[in-house]
């Protein structure tokens, strides 16, 4: 099999795609296996069986990805982690450690996580993004929505505020970062500082001034979410019954409140869709802080934190997991705990929908 | 997804569509009145202002380093293409800076990434679906509520499980996968925290097939399997192309997983990881090849982004829900 473990690790380009549609090719034969087991068994009475064929490959992923890895970093948030003896060399019989970790430690962990500045700085800023993200880049994918409803030329006015939904953040960064960029002996000033210049504010000092780098982040995040946004009102506003707003003309409304009352309410389930969605990416911002190195500059937040905490931990000698991956993964069962709001809002809405079919 | 209009119908069309109200009825004069001088300059102005900062990396990316260190990259040329082959080919024989094997790693993670998830889900929804059985409904339900657990949660020990398996205690209930150090380590993880949307989209929308389909199949004898394989495939091209399209640009743009489970290995580590690494590096001296270096990551995803938009959008409005 060693053929086989060189193919994985191969190096070229021809090695590494070849061996990327190995994989598919190979998945997808055992599926048509599995299909064709599906075919063997009884066709009449045993349902149960072939329901269960048919689950067994997600079944498979979703325990090793999703709830195999949760419980462990739920366990890994109450328990402690190995402990190595001080000034020992690490040697092939001997491995330094003084406790192999893992025992329970309670509330500990937790108890760290909210007793550290760090932390909780991480938290606060997470708590800005989730309130201030989501709620611009809805209005302004609102407004942007109703502005360009069927002008000519609508869908090219989307196209341009729905392209950042395909940059990556890192890319993005990077594009952020010219226009932000501070003006020096070497570089000319970003158009930011330019434009801010103007009107004789700025330069604005991102990402070294720490009370700000948080909201320029969020500017980011706003350019990149409020095309989703656009597109997903958009739809909701063409789908808005004639008849409602024709009444409400018949009535005497003006366009203004044929607005407010009408269209809002008819496209609200969407408007929630939307900011929920949003909060939930904001909620786990890590690219975005990380690409800026915005954690030196006071811009740090839990998902990059924890990220940090893993990183710097470096690597256990035992299975216990050094201090980091304890802190890192409480950290991670922190974000979890905000996420689960959203998400039981969308779970709810979704059974409540099905209910309704 | 909360609203059942934003259901993508098996027909395949755009969702939530209306036949356009022309401008000379009541909405269209309610529009009209929206639309004002003053709605025209907001779109304007919104438009302009989201288009500025790619249109200024693009420009940038062909701006030799000279112009670059003396003016703002509205100032225009001279332009050159040296960053753009210093990047790919190399330049002067020096191919050290090549981000091509970077864009290579991208490619062999994204395309298990997208297809496994889009089978594997396909069959879950079948079942959940088509096949009568008890607590179905609660284990899709369960699936979609998935959606809660945050990357942050499972990527690390999933990376501890594809480095050294399962094990309790002294007794081993895994081995290792023997994925470490191969990109495998990254589309396997991709692959398990997409199933929960996947299998979200794909039994939204086989529950629009109607059902006489397959019970006049099932009457002729089909099995299952026969009736997936034969019958409902086809049928699915347009959700498993909205899927595939949405997993494609989330994988490629993005970081996290990428930076936990390449565990920083270079010759593992996608595009993402790499421009993220010259940020870095390039704070200092030598930023000037930055601009190329991020228009050449995003050149992928926003081609396929504008040759598909269409399937995106139906992905997205159809599935909005991903955590």
């Amino acid at each position: 099999m060693s053929w086989l473990h060189d193919w994985a690790h191969a190096s070229g380009a021809f090695g590494k795609l070849s061996f990327a549609l190995l994989v598919v090719i190979a998945f997808l034969a055992v599926i048509g296996l599995l299909l064709l087991l599906v075919d063997r068994s009884p066709k009449r009475g045993q349902e149960k069986v072939q329901a269960f064929l048919f689950l067994l490959p997600a079944f498979v992923l979703i325990v090793i990805g999703l709830l195999g890895p949760i419980l462990t970093t739920a366990i890994s948030s109450f328990t402690s982690a190995e402990v190595r003896k001080k000034n020992c060399i690490k040697t092939a019989v001997n491995s330094c450690l003084q406790s192999k970790g893992g025992s329970w430690t309670g509330l500990d962990n937790w108890r760290w996580a909210f007793g550290n500045s760090d932390v909780i700085h991480a938290l606060v800023n997470t708590l800005k993004w989730t309130l201030i993200a989501p709620i611009v880049a809805t209005l302004v994918g609102l407004a942007y929505a109703v502005v360009i409803d069927r002008i000519r030329g609508e869908a090219f006015a989307k196209a341009l505020v729905f392209l950042p939904t395909a940059i990556s953040f890192v890319g993005a960064s990077v594009i952020w970062g010219l226009m932000y960029k501070q003006p020096s002996e070497n570089a000319p000033s970003g158009l930011i500082n330019v434009v801010l210049g103007w009107v004789g504010a700025g330069p604005i000092n991102f990402p070294t001034n720490n009370s700000t780098t948080t909201y320029w982040l969020i500017v980011v995040m706003i350019w990149i979410q409020a095309g989703f946004a656009t597109v997903l009102l958009s739809a909701a506003i063409k789908g808005v019954p004639t008849e409602l707003l024709e009444a409400a003309r018949i009535d005497g409304a003006n366009a203004w409140q044929a607005f407010r009352k009408v269209t809002i309410p008819s496209i609200r389930p969407t408007l929630i869709v939307v900011l929920v969605t949003i909060s939930v990416a904001t909620l786990k911002v890590f690219d975005l802080v990380q690409a800026f190195g915005a954690n030196q500059h006071g811009g740090d937040t839990l998902a990059n934190l924890m990220f940090t905490t893993w990183k710097q931990g470096g690597i256990a000698v035992g299975g216990g997991g050094t201090v980091g991956d304890h802190h890192s993964a409480t950290l991670a069962m922190i974000i979890f705990l905000l996420v689960i709001p959203f998400v039981a809002f969308q779970v709810r809405q979704m059974v409540r929908t099905r209910a309704g079919r | 997804m909360t609203d059942t209009e934003l259901v993508i119908p098996p027909s395949g069309n755009a969702p939530v569509t209306r036949v356009p109200v022309p401008a000379d009825t009541s909405v269209g004069r309610v529009r009209s009145a929206l639309t004002s001088r003053a709605a025209s300059l907001v779109a304007l102005v919104i438009g302009v202002l989201w288009t500025i900062p790619t249109a200024g990396i693009f420009i940038q990316s062909f701006r030799p380093k000279t112009e670059q260190d003396s003016a703002g990259w509205w100032h225009g040329g001279p332009f050159t293409l040296d960053f753009y082959r210093q990047l790919t080919t190399g330049l002067h024989g020096n191919n050290a800076s090549s981000l091509l094997p970077y864009i290579t790693n991208s490619l062999a993670i994204v395309i298990p990434a997208a297809i496994i998830p889009m089978a594997v889900a396909a069959m879950a929804a079948y079942a959940l679906v088509w096949i009568d059985f008890k607590g179905r409904d609660w284990i899709f339900v369960a699936i979609f509520a998935l959606q809660v657990v945050p990357l942050q949660v499972a990527a690390v020990p999933l990376l501890r499980f594809v480095v050294s398996g399962w094990h309790l205690g002294s007794t081993t209930i895994v081995p290792s996968l023997g994925l470490a150090g191969t990109v495998g380590a990254v589309w396997l993880a991709h692959a398990c925290f997409a199933l929960p949307l996947a299998v979200f989209l794909m039994h939204n929308f086989m529950s629009e097939i109607p059902k006489d389909i397959l019970e006049a199949a099932r009457i002729d004898g089909a099995s299952h399997g026969q009736i997936f394989r034969t019958v409902m495939l086809p049928l699915l091209r347009p959700a498993l192309a909205a899927f595939g399209i949405f997993q494609f640009l989330w994988v490629w743009n993005d970081l996290f997983v990428g930076s936990v489970m390449s565990g920083g290995s270079d010759t593992i580590s996608p595009i993402t990881v790499k421009i993220n690494n010259l940020i870095g590096a390039t704070s200092g001296a030598g930023g000037e090849v930055l601009p190329a270096a991020a228009f050449i990551s995003i050149v992928v995803p926003l081609i396929v982004f504008l040759s598909l938009q269409r399937f995106f959008v139906r992905g997205l409005l159809a599935g909005s829900v991903k955590g």
